[in-house]
């Protein structure tokens, strides 16, 4: 009985450490750049657009260029790392449980090369889903990360959902729109081969609060997947063992994976793909925090967060004056995170 | 005598194979049904018709005479625990954390006092508490399987269906795990279904055996009317030699040539 409570206590504290984490380094990272940002410039500038929005009065003066750069551009790009940090580590852990596998991420099921193809088609053929328009891209990302997705599962219905079928049928159609967006890049003009690559790198130079307010929804569905925790707990038994104690793993499954699939699918129209947060963050959640879903799924958001949120900071401080692709560093920082949890734990990842 | 389950003109396809082909039975409830037969002859898949994890191709499966396809698969599961005959998580999780996913079905989210208190009684009943906070993985093929069918009681069913439960586990875990079994039996009252190989195991275990030979009920009844050497050749295809006291020991002497 003890043993238990002190096992509990202990999660409860990690989670409560990591949620601790996530305002620091968001405040660091917005402090952190070319233009060197205090505390207290954070707070004040902060401080006048709130009480601006209440229609208070404020009597400080701000500086408009220190506004600019704290409110409009790095608070907004602040946040989009810290919800797609969620958004991917939510999806990843997910479907590592619907689908049994550790090495899926919400990538391995066609999104992201689904979502690089319609992207493509609108930069490279200016054909978009929605007539000429700044969001072309977006809107052309989004609609075909979720056709890049219902094929894989379309393919895999055959087969009854099995989490083999959907892991099989999502390679096949990662490679199908792979094969369609490197055709795009070889008849694409100079100008537009940039611009596409760049958008396949990830990317989180356009956040601004336009984005943020969109992307933000997406939480709501992260908050509905912790309502399958118990769910993906009995499916690691198997779907037999799962079955006899009331959990139905088809419908879990495709609930869960179409779910997952428009939180990645949110996000990456808006980044381009960001890789390895999915894949990684669920690991080391796991490894901090055991495999108990209830918590991995809460500490696995944190962590892809932290990471996020470190590497987008990273990303704009090491070739200062100019940016690397967040994508370029997000593995440059969670491997080596990785990698000693991994080589420090006594115990097999998984089976 | 209580029938707990029944099954009428049941068969089971896989694909195009019939694995079971138009069974009748009745089973006790209370007792220890043990299902035994070569593999291939229905076992399995008559474990798993009657939790629902197989669909009938015909005919019905009814528990206390609700149709088992009409019961939603949570309430089927505060009815119905099963031991497969080989499940682990691919994750580390603790033996506590397997023991308590059996509390799923009457769970919604959050744990309750209740569920903590019942899964450790669980434990101490399967005499194995002292493993609860052990990684799965990293107990004994005996220990494992003490821990499975602690899963499926904690899901407080009136069924208990195991399959295989002794299979590749050393002679003294076949008989404490058959024993503690049996115990469960009288005092829970839980009605037993459980597929073996070993039949000097069935005979000394169970209250009836069902003998099933591809996919069809050869013999049934109580286990020295079942367990003759005449069924037994019949069904197996090998000759034995039986030794009745003070159990009935079976001895197989020879492979029968066709």
């Amino acid at each position: 009985m003890t043993g238990k409570y002190r096992i509990t206590t202990r999660k409860i504290f990690i989670l409560l450490l990591l949620i601790f984490l996530i305002p620091i380094f968001l405040l660091t990272s917005i402090s952190i750049g070319f233009y060197k940002t205090s505390l207290y410039d954070i707070f004040s500038v902060v401080q006048h657009k709130i009480c601006g929005f209440l229609g208070l009065n404020n009597n400080g003066q701000i500086n408009s260029r220190l506004a600019a750069i704290v409110w409009d551009i790095r608070l907004p790009r602040a946040l989009m790392a810290l919800i797609a940090g969620v958004g991917l580590a939510i999806a990843g852990t997910t479907l590592q449980g619907v689908l049994r596998n550790p090495l899926v991420s919400p990538f391995t099921i066609g999104i992201s090369s689904g979502a690089s193809f319609g992207a493509a088609l609108a930069i490279v053929l200016g054909i978009g889903i929605t007539g000429f328009s700044v969001y072309m891209v977006v809107i052309n990302a989004f609609v075909f990360s979720l056709i890049a997705v219902s094929l894989t599962l379309g393919i895999a219905r055959i087969k009854g959902l099995s989490q083999e079928s959907i892991i099989l049928s999502g390679i096949a159609v990662m490679y199908l729109f792979s094969a369609l967006v490197t055709f795009l890049q070889y008849i694409a003009h100079e100008h537009d081969l940039k611009t596409l690559v760049y958008w396949i790198m990830g990317d989180l130079a356009f956040s601004n609060w336009k984005r943020v307010s969109i992307v933000s929804p997406i939480v709501i569905i992260c908050l509905v997947l912790f309502k399958f925790a118990w769910d993906l707990n009995v499916l690691a038994m198997g779907d037999e063992v799962a079955k006899s104690s009331g959990t139905e793993p088809g419908t879990v499954r495709l609930i869960c994976t179409v779910l997952a699939s428009l939180i990645t699918a949110s996000i990456v129209c808006m980044t381009g793909p960001i890789g390895f947060i999915g894949l990684v963050s669920p690991h080391i959640a796991r490894l901090i925090i055991g495999s108990d879903y209830r918590y991995s799924m809460f500490c696995s958001a944190l962590i892809g967060a932290l990471i996020l949120i470190a590497a987008d900071t990273a990303a704009r401080v090491i070739t200062a004056p100019t940016e690397l692709p967040v994508g370029v560093l997000t593995a440059f920082l969670g491997v080596p995170l990785f990698l000693h949890l991994l080589l420090r734990s006594r115990r097999e990842v998984w089976r | 005598m209580a029938v707990k389950i029944t099954i009428k003109n049941l068969s089971i396809m896989y694909d195009s194979i019939r694995a079971l082909d138009n069974i009748s039975i009745s089973v006790e409830a209370g007792k220890i049904t043990a299902l035994v037969g070569p593999n291939g002859a229905g076992k399995t898949t008559l474990l798993k018709s009657i939790n629902g994890i197989l669909k009938p191709f015909t005919g019905v499966v009814l528990i206390d005479g609700l149709e088992v396809a009409k019961i939603k698969s949570r309430d089927l599961a505060m009815k119905v625990g099963y031991v497969p005959q080989s499940a682990s998580p691919y994750l580390p999780f603790t033996v506590f954390e397997v023991v308590l996913m059996g509390r799923r079905p009457y769970i919604n989210w959050i744990v309750s006092e209740r569920d903590i208190e019942i899964v450790n009684r669980i434990l101490k009943i399967m005499k194995i508490d002292y493993l609860r906070d052990r990684y799965f993985d990293e107990i004994s093929a005996g220990e494992k399987q003490k821990v499975m069918i602690a899963r499926a009681l904690a899901q407080e069913p009136e069924i208990l269906l195991l399959d295989e439960p002794t299979s590749n586990l050393d002679l003294r875990h076949q008989i404490e795990i058959l024993g503690l079994v049996r115990e469960l039996c009288k005092e829970k009252k839980l009605t037993v279904m459980m597929a073996m190989h070993d039949l000097n195991l069935a005979y000394r275990y169970s209250d009836f055996i069902i003998m099933l030979k591809n996919g069809k009920i050869h013999a049934y009844g109580e286990p020295s009317e079942v367990l003759t050497p005449e069924n037994i050749r019949d069904v197996y295809g090998v000759d034995v030699f039986i030794v009745d006291t003070p159990f009935r020991v079976i001895i197989p002497t020879e492979v029968i040539r066709d």
